[in-house]
């Protein structure tokens, strides 16, 4: 994701050919396409006198790159949906353009109910979500609904469904060409009195769970299917499974409905205290290049660079790390580094090598503060790899030429082999002249107990069986299980890189973080890059159907990769700094507005790459100690301490 | 007001430390750490109002060096002057992080009258239910001249330090008692 481009103009410029290139404009200045559709924009060149000249040596970009690809032809090629700005460049004369790239119409209406049963008279509200037929959820685009049955149930123009005599009705959803139906099944109301219990009490962040009770006029227990929840006032929501969590303390009062019957418990909800803080402990800045990644294991941490070398250091004494050696290979990004479980072997992936040869590095730890090489693979990953992730003696990776997943043997760490591969396929895949994938990009990936969680950027997330069973799957032959997509243009502002960046397998959930920079933006530069992004927590317990529950954002700032210990998730929300989120109990909800927030460290120093501007890369427990890095300021060093007062 | 009387008046707070950095020119820079952690009696929000920079006096004036107010990046002036009009302080002040109620990090500088002294402050807040737990870093930087004898110097430096802890700690106790009236108040 490394984009340098240099907007300065000059007065006049002379062309290859000798003409002098006074104004430069690209034509069309403004079009909008739908994905997957094509556009030949042409420049307009003119010299000083006004008279128009055609230059040579036109040189096109586009950004972000996740939106459309452009062709040194000047043919831009829209992929999905959002604002891209093609920019042409004639010496230093360089011209803009803006293209709206539209969503690709859906093929189908995904439909869904809580409750999807009902009594005569009640309320349930039926949310669609139009989809193209590469999966991209399309919330901007308008539904029709209408019933197969009023008699039964009767829908409006919003989706709310109105139950209005015993049977069964299909709600049919329209978008486009693309369609869906939900049954509802409308159930005579046997219930003549209804109590709620609950606990009492809770904190904000806690989720809790209300238990209906309806009876029928014999006092016999009947189905609590239809039963609609609701809680007054602002601070807190009650889900269709009666769960409930407040992000303001205060008192509320849940009422479950069904039919014309209702019952009420209250909650009193307090702040949310936590009795530790986290504390910076210890740095060391880095002034001179850009800190990426980490890794400690033992008494060693290796920090890979923005650059072409690895650091390592003795952390014997956390607070005050000592640096040990440095291994220089040939690469400009040394992104991910990792070891095997023992820490014998350890791993470096490397992009933009001189040679072109990049792939993965093994190193020999036997010393592990001095690290040595001690194999390389590049065969099939010739073109740069950017995360990888060690299981037993398999390494899962990303190819960026193929945007696919490999899986690398080092069964014989000298000899290693690839022996599986896997990628998403999606409609707007391309080939780009350079012989890069366009439309497709595998980030982040994560094995765990046999299934392979993959950061598939606009593709979202995809789970796949590498050995867990439930598809058949291996290392060698992965098996697709599901996806779970969602449309980065909803979430934030067009024009921006914006993709499904990392994921962590902790408890019962997986996060899912975004990664979002400006469309254009040059990692070399001293100048702040501006970053958002947000972490989605997934329920993943039916991994065929993974199911958002929460979310945690620190507003208006990025997030980047997370580690998840005892409970406590360690966020690298790059200019946010550190932080440390509570992730105890079940989870449900705005995570930040609960203030499950325990502290977070702030990651600037004057001396800096960046000077007082934190771009924390991400955060490893370890050893009662977390290790950071920042991109801007190096390495950084905290821990959860209790709480106390010092003044 | 506030800021100027701590640099000026003077008791040093457990945990403060400090460093001597490099001679550049014909000044040495010291940077004092301190650390404040109190436990307020008043909403985030409002604590957040009565952070440096932020809080609002009679005959303050603020002045916007980059057209941005309230968020990250923004560069402003506070002009304190008394009932003649004449200039009694004039802070410079960027802001590095700006989360409201949680986290707040600013670059301070002092300029004339005030002797020069840079201060980043970075404060983390969290509502523990009725109060808030309150805690400040600052790392302020003084420049000293380099002329007299070494020991000479070492002991201007280390008054320095000395009163500069000692006015931190009276001045945010003080800070505490402001901002918890206000609280009352409301």
């Amino acid at each position: 994701m490394r984009l340098t481009f240099v907007l300065a103009a000059s007065a006049v410029v002379a062309t290859p050919g000798g003409a002098q290139v006074a104004t430069l404009e690209i034509v069309p200045a403004k079009a909008t396409v739908v994905a997957g559709q094509e556009l030949r924009a042409s420049i307009r060149a003119k010299d000083a006198s006004g008279r128009e000249i055609a230059p040579s040596g036109v040189i096109w970009m586009v950004g972000p790159f996740d939106v459309a690809a452009v062709t040194q032809a000047g043919v831009v090629k829209a992929l999905r949906q959002g604002t891209a700005r093609v920019l042409a460049r004639v010496g230093g004369k360089v011209a803009s353009a803006e293209v709206v790239v539209q969503a690709k119409p859906a093929v189908k209406v995904e439909l869904t109910a809580s409750p999807a049963e009902i009594v005569p008279g009640q309320v349930t509200l039926v949310r669609a979500t139009p989809r193209t037929e590469d999966n991209d959820p399309l919330s901007d685009h308008p539904v029709r609904f209408r019933s197969s049955a009023p008699a039964v149930a009767t829908v409006d123009s919003a989706g709310v469904v109105v139950g209005r005599g015993v049977g069964e009705a299909t709600i049919l959803a329209e978008s486009g060409t693309g369609r869906g139906e939900l049954p509802i099944r409308v159930i005579a109301n046997r219930v003549v009195r209804l109590t709620v219990s609950g606990p009492g009490s809770a904190r904000t962040g806690d989720v809790i769970r209300f238990d209906p009770n309806p009876v029928d006029g014999q006092g016999r227990r009947v189905s609590s299917g239809a039963v609609r929840w609701s809680s007054d006032g602002p601070g807190a929501t009650v889900f269709p499974d009666g769960a409930f969590v407040a992000e303001r303390p205060g008192t509320y009062v849940v009422t479950a409905t069904v039919g014309a019957v209702a019952a009420s418990a209250p909650v009193t909800v307090t702040q949310r205290v936590h009795d530790r803080t986290f504390e910076s402990v210890g740095s060391v800045t880095y002034g001179h290049l850009q800190a990426a990644e980490h890794w400690a294991i033992g008494n060693v941490l290796y920090v890979s660079t923005i650059a072409d070398r690895l650091y390592s250091y003795d952390i014997t004494d956390p607070a005050n790390p000592k640096l040990t050696d440095s291994l220089i290979v040939d690469a400009r990004l040394i992104n991910d580094v990792s070891t095997n479980a023992a820490g014998t072997i350890g791993l470096i992936t490397r992009q933009q090598a001189s040679s072109r040869k990049n792939g993965i590095v093994f190193l020999d730890l036997a010393d592990p503060f001095h690290p040595k090489i001690l194999s390389e693979y590049t065969e099939t990953v010739s073109g740069g790899v950017h995360s990888a992730y060690i299981d037993g003696h398999y390494v899962y990776l990303n190819d960026a030429h193929t945007q696919s997943m490999r899986v690398i043997s080092f069964a014989d760490p000298k000899r290693p082999k690839e022996v599986g591969k896997w990628q998403v396929e999606n409609t707007v895949t391309r080939f780009h002249q350079s012989g890069q994938v366009e439309g497709r990009s595998l980030h982040d990936l994560q094995v765990k107990d046999g299934i392979a969680y993959l950061a598939y950027w606009k593709d979202g997330l995809i789970i796949l069986d590498v050995g867990h069973g439930i598809k058949g799957g291996s290392p060698e032959n992965p098996k697709f299980v599901s996806q779970f997509s969602y449309n980065h243009a909803d979430l934030y502002p067009p024009g921006m890189i914006a993709g499904t960046h990392s994921v962590f397998r902790f408890r019962n959930y997986l996060v899912v973080g975004d990664e979002v920079f400006p469309g254009f933006f040059d990692v070399n530069s001293r100048e702040r890059i501006k970053t958002l992004g947000r972490l989605h927590i997934l329920d993943v317990s039916d991994l065929e159907r993974p199911k958002k529950v929460a979310e945690y954002s620190v507003p208006n700032a990025g997030s980047h990769n997370m580690w998840v210990e005892d409970d406590v998730m360690y966020v690298g929300n790059f200019e946010a700094g550190v932080r440390a989120v509570d992730m105890s109990g079940d989870l449900r909800g705005d995570l930040y507005a609960q203030g499950r927030e325990i502290g977070s460290i702030w990651t600037g120093s004057p001396d800096g790459f960046r000077a007082n501007l934190p771009m924390t890369w991400g955060a490893q427990p370890h050893k009662g100690h977390v290790y950071a890095t920042d991109m801007n300021s190096g390495v950084w060093v905290g821990k959860l301490t209790p709480k106390r007062l010092v003044p | 007001m506030f800021f100027l009387s701590v640099l000026l008046a003077a008791a040093a707070p457990s945990g403060a430390r400090g460093y001597d950095g490099p001679t550049i020119g014909d000044s040495v820079p010291v940077t004092v750490a301190n650390r404040v952690v109190l436990d307020i009696a008043a909403p985030a929000g409002l604590i957040w109002q009565f952070l440096p920079g932020l809080r609002t006096r009679p005959g303050m004036e603020t002045v916007s060096l980059n057209g941005l107010r309230e968020q990250f990046g923004s560069r402003f002036d506070t002009i304190h002057r008394d009932s003649t009009g004449k200039v009694t302080r004039h802070d410079r002040i960027e802001v590095l992080h700006w989360e409201p109620g949680v986290r707040y990090v600013a670059l301070v500088q002092y300029l004339p009258p005030a002797s020069p002294v840079t201060i980043v402050y970075n404060v983390d807040l969290r509502e523990t239910g009725g109060s808030t737990h309150f805690v400040m870093d600052s790392y302020a930087t003084i420049r000293f001249p380099a002329d007299g004898s070494e020991s000479d110097r070492i002991a201007k430096v280390a008054a320095q330090r000395a009163e500069w802890q000692r006015a931190v700690e009276t001045g945010y106790q003080a800070f505490k008692k402001d901002v918890e009236a206000a609280a009352r108040a409301r």
